[in-house]
């Protein structure tokens, strides 16, 4: 077991090594001086290979701690400020019951876990699999001991409980999960199920897990479930049973069948850069009912030129791409806004004081608007759709400008709706609630639909400048984050400032104007040049 | 019309694909660029086509009106794998083209130029989707036909043709070389030696001819192997 233990680590310290040399290419300045025979540097990457074993281990307490204080302590003690000591004891113990022990036993299981190291030790280097599990889950769950001691001793001693039983709780945890393991074994091999791999199960024990986990600190409740754990019967018997499991662990004769499980060649899990290739892909694949509508729609369009015939035929094939996520924002809308007006019939006073805030919320529609709008989603089926294949044609790529004002007008369209339709719940709510000024609720409109060209031109215009998708749909230029960034901060500006709904509204319309005329400029004079299949 | 290429460089990193290439292709000619895999014969055609910016050296065009730097119009780029708008039918396509290429041709009848590539009614208002591989690379062919650039590459043409479909798609290039400047790239020493009328080696990043008459001689074959053949391989074997 020992030399499957060393083989494991080598190829688990090379790839962290390899990968460390490809993310440090990447940096900034430093990132070119990084050439890629440092990949054959076996002196270099010895030294780079201890740095990278520290760091693992410095990351497996770090991580432990993080949890701990981050999902664990920190909402008990900064949430609940007024508890007692007993009483935080008490919700920290129910939450990490909760989340550890339940959540973990049935989500964070590695036993059946697909992982590209188990099917590449195992079916392509014939690594012996009854070898490769046992020294697998021998150093995680002897390092999940050793990492948990200090993170539990830390946060328990802060709630007033002896070392030992801190001891205690990493012990029960750890041969808990152990436990664990060896039930999602046998219950794979008494009925075939690998549990990790139903994602409604999973996502349910998630969901149950941090919705029981959490409930009492947002009901003011205090659990005493988690009480058990520090009770040393408790401790015993799941000491008992997690070392009979990691015996049954050891001696388990049927690993290869396990191994098999997870690792099938065509399982997407098994390239995890695939599978978000393939689910972006799914998020821009246009429904075949639209494309099957060909006819009538050439001759619908047939008196249309050009790249205004190409456009029309691209959105009406593409109907329930755009149309789709637009009409689910209209629902939603319609939705809040009858149930803003129910709120102002039903509780005119709560209403009223809310409506009192009116002049504050107003920079609010920027982040709303923002997230509302549809240009990022069109952009997106855009180049995918059509542009991937286009774009890799001069006279197209010549053309940007053309074709950037026709779907920028067809896009602010689509935006402009839903601005008119959360205008209107607005209003409804406004006169309903009353107390808000005509002129004030006149300027939110106007923000609104300012707001929503602003972003129609945005998304539309970073597109073409910025050419941010790759070929797998991925983010690949940074500026792209960079100027969203920006766009975000001007939220948050607004809402230091305070700034007035007139103020605002003639902010927003002044910028939305420059940013069309710059828009305008910039796609003719770059566009040639930057949109292009990266 | 010449196509003048001089001492053209392209790296990527390290790793240095054209070391100076050079080259004069002549119009009426069908040329065939050989080079083992990874020689740069993409990376040649993505810099004469604007996809990859040229690190140095030059491509000039030469023609009646003089002689002037190679821009992206003046290249026709079909591809290996066909990329063609899918969502649209081959007549809307090709409708769409003709709209945007108004000033470079009198004829716009699309179904005439559909019947150069003989393809069928049915056939041209399929979606693009549908269509198999040949019938893309018609449609492909089918945008030079209509815009005639005066240089077409053509990266690995006739890959995973049947045997009609290669035969008509030889033919059309033999009728197209009148008028333009053909370059196609492959590793296939036959189609080398069936369609084109010269022979150009990329080999260390540099373009060399080989001799017209050893196209047709019976050591052509060896001869080639021996100049594409590196000095570690050949001493392996």
């Amino acid at each position: 077991m020992l030399r499957t233990f060393s083989t494991l680590f080598s190829i688990r310290t090379s790839s962290t090594v390899n990968r460390l040399i490809y993310y440090a290419q990447m940096l900034p300045l430093v990132g070119s001086r990084i050439k890629n025979t440092q990949y054959a540097n076996l002196e270099g990457k010895k030294a780079i290979a201890i740095i990278a074993f520290l760091l693992n281990i410095v990351w497996g307490f770090v991580s432990k701690l993080a949890f701990l204080g981050l999902m664990v302590y920190l909402p008990v003690v900064a949430l609940n400020g007024g508890l007692s000591q007993e009483d935080q004891l008490s919700l920290f113990l129910h939450i990490f019951l909760l989340l550890s022990f339940v959540m973990a036993g049935v989500a964070g299981i590695t036993v059946l876990e697909t992982k590209r190291e188990k099917y590449i030790a195992v079916k392509l280097m014939r690594m012996q699999p009854t070898a490769y599990m046992q020294a697998s889950l021998g150093y995680r769950y002897c390092s999940y001991f050793i990492y948990y001691i200090p993170a539990l001793l830390l946060f328990t001693s802060l709630l007033n409980v002896p070392v030992l039983q801190g001891m205690a709780l990493a012990v029960s945890v750890t041969l808990w999960r152990v436990l664990c393991e060896y039930l999602h074994l046998k219950l794979f091999q008494k009925t075939g199920i690998v549990l990790v791999k139903n994602t409604a199960a999973v996502w349910l024990a998630i969901g149950l897990g941090y919705g029981v986990a959490y409930a009492p600190i947002l009901l003011n409740w205090i659990p005493y479930s988690g009480e058990l754990l520090l009770l040393w019967p408790v401790t015993m018997v799941i000491a008992v049973l997690g070392a009979n499991a990691a015996v049954r662990l050891k001696r388990y004769s049927e690993y290869r069948t396990a191994v098999d499980a997870a690792t099938k060649r065509d399982d997407p899990l098994l390239n995890i850069g695939q599978m978000f290739k393939e689910a972006n892909k799914k998020q821009v694949k246009s429904k075949d009912i639209d494309l099957t509508l060909t006819v009538g729609q050439s001759e619908q369009y047939k008196n249309r030129e050009g790249y205004a015939y190409l456009n029309s035929l691209f959105f009406a094939r593409h109907r329930s791409l755009l149309l789709r996520p637009l009409w689910n924002r209209l629902a939603i809308i319609c939705a809040i806004g009858v149930f803003g007006v129910t709120f102002a019939i039903v509780d005119p006073e709560k209403a009223s004081s809310l409506a009192a805030k009116w002049s504050t919320g107003i920079p609010w529609l920027i982040w709303v608007m923002n997230l509302l709008s549809i240009g990022e989603r069109a952009c997106k089926a855009i180049f995918y759709n059509c542009d991937l294949s286009l774009m890799r044609y001069s006279f197209y790529r010549n053309a940007a400008d053309q074709h950037f004002r026709q779907r920028l007008f067809r896009i602010c369209g689509l935006n402009l709706a839903l601005a008119v339709v959360l205008g209107a719940a607005l209003t409804g709510f406004a006169l309903t609630a009353g107390g808000i000024p005509t002129e004030e609720l006149l300027l939110t409109l106007v923000c609104a639909i300012a707001l929503s060209v602003f972003f129609s031109i945005h998304h539309l215009f970073l597109y073409y400048i910025l050419q941010p998708y790759s070929t797998e749909l991925n983010m690949k230029n940074p500026f792209f984050f960079v100027v969203n960034i920006v766009v975000s901060f001007a939220f948050v500006l607004a809402l230091i400032l305070k700034a007035d709904a007139t103020g605002l509204a003639i902010t927003i319309v002044a910028i939305t104007i420059a940013y069309f005329m710059t828009a305008l400029i910039l796609v003719k004079r770059w566009g040639p040049r930057t949109f292009r299949v990266k | 019309m010449e196509l003048i290429l001089q001492g053209i460089t392209k790296s990527f990193g390290d790793k240095k694909v054209l070391q100076g290439a050079g080259f004069h292709f002549q119009k009426g000619n069908i040329y065939g660029l050989l080079g083992r895999n990874g020689a740069g014969k993409t990376t040649l055609f993505n810099c004469l086509s604007g996809e990859t910016k040229i690190d140095g050296g030059h491509a000039r065009l030469k023609d009646e009106g003089g002689e002037r730097k190679l821009v992206e119009e003046d290249i026709g780029y079909v591809y290996s794998l066909p990329i063609l708008p899918e969502f649209l039918t081959g007549y809307e396509f090709i409708k769409f083209y003709l709209d945007i290429n108004r000033d470079k041709q009198p004829d716009s009848n699309i179904d005439a130029y559909f019947d150069k590539i003989s393809m069928s009614r049915e056939d041209r208002h399929r979606l693009i989707k549908n269509y198999s591989h040949g019938m893309k690379n018609k449609i492909q062919m089918l945008l030079f036909l209509i815009s005639k650039p005066p240089v077409i590459l053509l990266d690995e043409p006739l890959t995973s043709f049947d045997v009609i479909v290669a035969h008509e798609m030889k033919n059309m290039l033999r009728e197209m070389k009148r008028d333009h400047i053909l370059i196609f790239s492959t590793h296939i020493l036959q189609l080398a030696t069936d369609l084109c009328d010269e022979l150009v080696v990329l080999n260390n990043g540099q373009l060399s001819a080989v001799p017209t008459d050893l196209l047709h001689s019976a050591e052509f074959e060896q001869r080639i192997i021996s100049l594409l053949k590196d000095d570690d391989h050949a001493e392996n074997i």
